[in-house]
């Protein structure tokens, strides 16, 4: 055994960490977002998001308002038309529904519901709950922007490390395909890629933008590779016997953590916009799920009616963890970072 | 008297920590039209103190002691505000630096930039410092100044870069130049020339010379007036004579003791600590080095070839041949010493043998079996028996990796040890070889110095038991006194595992002091080559005579 074995790797980077109070607090928000996303998708949490639970557009509580927080409006679920003045006109389908109203008993039975005036982040349209809704929503939008961004950064990573280091003809090859990619807009290579997947879900999301991500990554560390291959460190571990995946990946993998590390983060960041503009233009999640973009796109037509409360609501969760995965990301390169010492 | 330092007391404050002290109590005269020269390794304050005359430290984290003065003809310099300081800076006291290349703009024209000063601080027109600049280009002894003028810095080679940096800074005639180991950077003839140049500037121009160095053979050759620090303290001060034929301080002695004597070879050289803690000082046996016929050759290298294509044009390319037509021997247990200055092709010839590149021509044989086939047929067991270590030992270790890891490492890839534990075993013994406390096992290469970084790399290379190691300027990065220690360690290596070293270096007098036989290379070829005694007292070729009459002589009453 060494003498007074000190700290590993990991364990000095912790250590560094726990006295950046910064750092400290962003692991705690993140951290807190990833147990919701843990126990929303494991259905502990926010399960009955469809529910409609509130009054349509039902105010947040904490509005100044002289109705009492917990009242109620009795509302029938289905309907029944009012009496429309149809202007001496005929209803030419009145016979019909008239029979079908007869042979459905549910319809005129169904019991009245009591809904909510008021709720805690207040109601959408159809009255579902927003506080839940944001949880559903940042379950979708974290788990497609995590794993999206892993996705994109390995990607990246790998054909980065393999032209970098190899350069000539794999080099050559790889940037061709680079050029490729960034030569399109943006938006033509998703509808393309799009096209070509022809599914509407998470999943294809994922492989949207995990696929076209990942060209900002490759060329940092690419860069970074071509820079660390002739470093005298390499050299040496080549003239020990360490062969080319051993030099590529645990000699200078690790050294390039920091680039690789603050793509990761500015890829989450962005992937969950860009799911957002995907969502928009109707590539996004369907309809029977919803993700911060889809209740960004449902609050544009809200906003002008006023009611500002669902787009608050999935903005300032969006902004709350951004920024603290950003100054996690920074704090952790930090710590990673043997050069400084605790 | 024209400066003169008194007291001078400088601290840095980062963070909340007490200040860390940079010159403790510093205080030196520089009378008018003479030389002083600033002495000292890295870390002893000598770089701070030049930079506080000229009031260029950051004022933010810079502590300065309530009763340090720098006068300059009787004015406290630490009172000046900005506006007077700029005044000052560049019309009376210049500053030249130890990197050319990053102290030029690599955008601007030599012209472009010698004319800026001119006409900012002299408010020459375009058309008169355009004159000036080319008297001034040809002053510092530029050839062609007229063509030179509109050539960017890059085109110009280190030693025309340094002459340019001069130009400028004399170009207002100052009283006073500070020059910052201008030399360190550059080749040793390169280095003789822009001594030569400081010294009749210093003449011609009547001004006064702060010199800045590490190195002590220097300084007999340019300063009448030295002053010695280490640690930001002032060790010793006085004229060259007295420092040189009589120094007082134990540290003196050990600086000018501990470079290889370019006369004889001692079996050690004598480091700092010998010195300081008063060891026994008699005299050290001499060390008989020299090739002899019935040595066993391990290495041998013939008609070695490599070359590196560069792009010419949009299409063409030419091969620049870096190592042409090299051969030597080296035998079981001796070294050979390889000179050259920069891009002699040296170090491509280091790789080569090292088996990091592969030649183009020519054979390496290892014990009389070709090395490229024997590593096709074996390459665990052949590629350990060449290693290398390198030059930079900031750069030459995994910075991620901990000592630990970084020594076993070899141990694993070559088979060595068998279980993890045995490996240990091993890797700790080799600290303990080389002079490294058991507790450096477990921490990172970042909290060593140079020269225990370059311990490091020298038991990871014995970690595999090699029977060729190849120094590839392995001491040149580091101070004098620690490069006795290394060079001491590599001479004990030598003498218990019967290695052969290939030593590589650009510094004649530890090549002569570590060498049984020595290459001369210049431009890729051997000039000359031969047993290291004979080669360097009856030089045969032009351009080793050069090289030998430039290397700068030390202290002879």
């Amino acid at each position: 055994m060494p003498p007074n074995a000190s700290p590993g790797l990991w364990t000095l980077a912790w250590r560094r960490l726990k006295r950046d109070r910064v750092g400290m607090i962003s692991l705690a928000v993140v951290v807190a977002y990833l147990c919701m996303v843990f126990l929303a998708f494991g259905g502990w949490i926010a399960k009955d998001w469809t529910r409609e639970v509130g009054v349509n557009y039902a105010p947040p509580v904490f509005l100044p308002d002289d109705q009492d927080p917990t009242a109620v409006a009795l509302v029938k679920p289905v309907a029944q038309p009012d009496q429309v003045d149809l202007y001496g006109l005929q209803d030419p389908l009145a016979r019909q529904l008239a029979q079908i109203r007869a042979h459905d008993p549910v319809g005129a039975q169904q019991p009245i519901v009591a809904r909510r005036l008021t709720l805690p982040l207040g109601g959408d349209k159809w009255g579902h709950d927003v506080l839940t809704k944001v949880i559903k929503g940042s379950e979708t939008s974290i788990l497609v922007g995590l794993v999206a961004a892993i996705l994109a950064t390995a990607l990246g990573t790998l054909m980065g490390a393999l032209a970098g280091y190899f350069g000539r003809w794999v080099d050559d090859s790889f940037n061709w395909l680079y050029g490729v990619f960034t030569a399109i807009p943006y938006l033509l290579l998703i509808f393309a890629i799009a096209a070509v997947l022809q599914q509407k879900g998470v999943s294809t999301i994922i492989l949207i933008l995990g696929l076209t991500g990942w060209t900002g990554v490759f060329r940092l560390v690419r860069a970074e590779y071509l820079k660390h291959k002739s470093r005298e460190y390499v050299l040496a571990a080549g003239a020990m016997g360490a062969s080319h995946a051993r030099r590529m990946f645990i000699h200078i993998l690790p050294n390039t953590s920091h680039v690789i590390l603050v793509q990761l983060s500015q890829n989450v960041v962005g992937f969950i916009k860009s799911e957002v503009i995907l969502s928009f233009l109707g590539f996004g999640v369907p309809v029977d799920v919803v993700s911060w973009g889809s209740m960004l796109n449902e609050a544009q037509n809200e906003l002008i009616l006023g009611k500002w409360w669902q787009l608050a609501a999935a903005g300032t969760a969006m902004a709350i963890l951004v920024t603290a995965f950003s100054l996690l990301t920074d704090a952790l390169r930090d710590a990673l970072d043997p050069k400084l010492k605790y | 008297m024209l400066l003169s330092v008194r007291n001078l007391q400088i601290g840095f404050q980062t963070g909340k920590e007490t200040p860390f002290e940079a010159v403790r109590n510093v205080s030196f005269d520089l009378p008018e039209c003479t030389t002083v020269a600033l002495v000292g390794e890295s870390g002893s304050g000598k770089s701070v103190t030049a930079l506080s005359i000229l009031g260029l430290l950051p004022n933010r984290i810079t502590r300065m002691g309530a009763d340090s003065r720098i006068l300059w003809r009787g004015k406290n310099l630490l009172d000046q505000g900005e506006a007077e300081l700029r005044a000052l800076r560049g019309r009376e006291i210049a500053m030249i630096f130890q990197e050319p290349m990053s102290s030029l703009n690599p955008v601007f024209t030599v012209g472009e930039q010698l004319m800026e000063g001119l006409r900012l601080r002299l408010g020459m027109s375009r058309k008169q410092a355009r004159t000036r600049a080319l008297e001034l280009l040809s002053e510092v002894g530029i050839p062609e100044p007229g063509r030179r003028l509109d050539a960017y810095p890059h085109q110009l080679s280190g030693g025309q870069q340094q002459r340019v940096m001069i130009a400028m800074a004399i170009s207002c005639q100052p009283s006073l130049l500070i020059a910052d180991e201008p030399t360190t950077a550059l080749d040793v003839t390169v280095q003789r020339q822009i001594l030569e140049l400081i010294r009749s500037l210093q003449q011609r121009l009547r001004m006064s010379v702060l010199f800045i160095t590490h190195d002590l053979a220097l300084v007999n050759e340019i300063a009448s007036e030295v002053v010695v620090m280490k640690d930001g303290q002032v060790r010793e001060a006085g004229s060259r004579e007295a420092v040189f034929s009589s120094p007082e301080d134990a540290y003196t002695k050990a600086l000018l003791a501990c470079r290889p004597p370019l006369g004889e070879r001692p079996m050690r050289l004598r480091v700092i600590d010998d010195f300081l803690n008063g060891h026994s000082l008699q005299d050290i046996p001499l060390r008989y080095r020299g090739s002899d016929p019935a040595d066993e050759i391990v290495l041998e290298v013939k008609n070695l070839e490599k070359g590196f294509p560069v792009r010419e044009g949009l299409w063409r390319k030419r091969l620049f041949r870096a190592v042409r037509d090299v051969s030597f021997q080296v035998p079981r247990g001796k070294t050979v010493g390889v000179v050259g200055e920069s891009g002699s092709g040296k170090t491509t010839l280091g790789l080569t043998v090292a088996g990091l590149l592969q030649p183009d021509g020519g054979e390496i044989l290892f014990r009389g079996e070709n090395l490229q086939v024997a590593r096709a047929r074996d390459p665990v067991g052949f590629r350990r028996r060449i290693q290398i270590v390198f030059q930079n030992p900031y750069a030459s270790l995994n910075p991620r990796f901990t000592v630990g890891h970084i020594l076993t490492e070899p141990l694993l890839l070559n088979d060595i040890g068998g279980t993890a534990a045995a490996r240990e075993k091993i890797a700790l013994e080799l600290l303990s070889r080389v002079g490294l406390p058991r507790d450096a096992f477990m921490r990172y290469p970042h909290e060593f110095s140079g020269g225990q970084r370059q311990r490091i790399a020298i038991a990871r290379c014995l970690s595999v038991k090699p029977e060729v190691l190849i120094c590839d300027e392995s001491v040149s990065a580091l101070d004098v006194s620690v490069q006795a220690q290394v060079l001491n360690l590599l001479q004990d290596l030598q003498d218990e595992y019967h290695m052969s070293y290939v030593f590589i270096s650009h510094d004649l007098s530890v090549v002569r002091y570590m060498s049984d036989q020595v290459l001369v290379m210049h431009d890729g070829a051997v000039v000359e080559s031969g047993d290291a005694d004979e080669l360097f007292a009856q030089p045969r070729q032009p351009y080793t005579q050069e090289l030998l009459s430039a290397v700068p002589k030390p202290w002879n009453p």
